[in-house]
């Protein structure tokens, strides 16, 4: 085994110096390997869009559950008089109101708006029962 | 973990770690849809569920593994719902796009980069994502077996047939050429 000293091979000069940062860079970038391409400046596009997805999402969560509060408020009075006046059964009068509130909300709230905009809608104990990712990878092999 | 989890720093902490991380996952779920729209789709969708759960993470795995558990899920769910909807199995499905690779104006890889990658299509999904790992991503066998919560072992003898496969189909075509 040759020591050091007689080791025969060389290196360019500061080659050790950018080794580690060329390294980094390499394995950094490398995810691009084996044929695949994005388009021109995609990751600062992505991150950017990412972002703004995540803020108007918290935004509007605010917005969209007050114009539900104001408006539903208003609806579910109307509906309460009026099932209270006309209605001969009172359980068939709750289901009916309950029923029709629902369809209202559907009808005039929520029809335009996204799965993800619904989301927003939810509590997030709701949204954890429903969306939480604790789920385990799906093993079907 | 505090920083994302804290009302006040989460939305800064939040961009540190699409920062950190969005090409990583992107070129994890790239290799498993294969076109880059779809990754597109998929990758946003993964950060959107990681922002929505963040407070939930438990923190009894790394979060690393834990957004690649979310991303792996997410570009798999993808696959079945395309393949629902065009009526294939979702192995039909990833094959299909793996043969139109060639026309893909985002994928450059020379003729053995895309004999690969179909023969990569060609694997039971599992197998398929393991190889990914460990061969194009270079992974070692703890961390995907805590992404996709399989034992060592199982993820041992995956690639092993993974592995054997595709030199067999290649050895095979290489033979009829």
């Amino acid at each position: 085994m040759k020591t050091r000293k007689n080791n025969p091979f060389k290196v360019p000069k500061g080659y050790f110096d950018t080794l580690e940062e060329t390294l980094l860079e390499k394995t950094k970038t490398n995810y691009n390997a084996y044929g695949f391409q994005t388009p021109k400046g995609y990751f600062n596009h992505l991150e950017k869009e990412i972002l703004q997805k995540t803020t108007r999402n918290n935004k509007k969560k605010g917005n969209i559950i007050t114009r539900v509060i104001f408006g539903s408020a208003s609806i579910a009075a109307a509906f309460l008089l009026f099932f209270t006046l006309q209605s001969p059964s009172e359980t068939l009068v709750a289901e009916n109101k309950e029923q029709a509130f629902e369809d209202y909300i559907e009808t005039y709230y929520l029809e335009d708006f996204d799965s993800f905009e619904l989301l927003s809608l939810l509590e997030e104990g709701e949204i954890e029962s429903t969306l939480t990712y604790n789920s385990k990878p799906r093993n079907e092999n | 973990m505090y920083a994302l989890k804290h009302p006040s720093s989460r939305e800064e902490a939040f961009a540190r770690l699409v920062s950190e991380y969005k090409e990583r996952l992107y070129w994890h779920i790239r290799k498993i849809v294969l076109d880059h729209d779809d990754s597109n789709d998929v990758v946003q969708n993964t950060f959107i569920k990681v922002h929505l759960n963040i407070e939930n993470f438990k923190e009894n795995s790394t979060l690393y593994t834990w957004m690649y558990r979310i991303a792996t899920n997410e570009a798999l769910n993808f696959i079945n719902s395309k393949a629902k909807k065009m009526g294939l199995q979702n192995q039909e499905w990833v094959e299909a796009v793996a043969d139109g690779l060639v026309a893909d104006s985002y994928f450059d890889g020379d003729k053995a980069a895309l004999r690969l990658q179909k023969e990569v299509a060609r694997l039971p999904e599992k197998q398929r994502i393991v190889f990914n790992m460990k061969y194009f991503d270079g992974m070692n066998y703890d961390t995907i077996s805590e992404i996709l919560d399989t034992s060592v072992g199982a993820l041992k003898a995956s690639y092993h047939h993974a592995v054997k496969k595709i030199k067999t189909n290649l050895t095979d075509e290489d033979t009829k050429e």
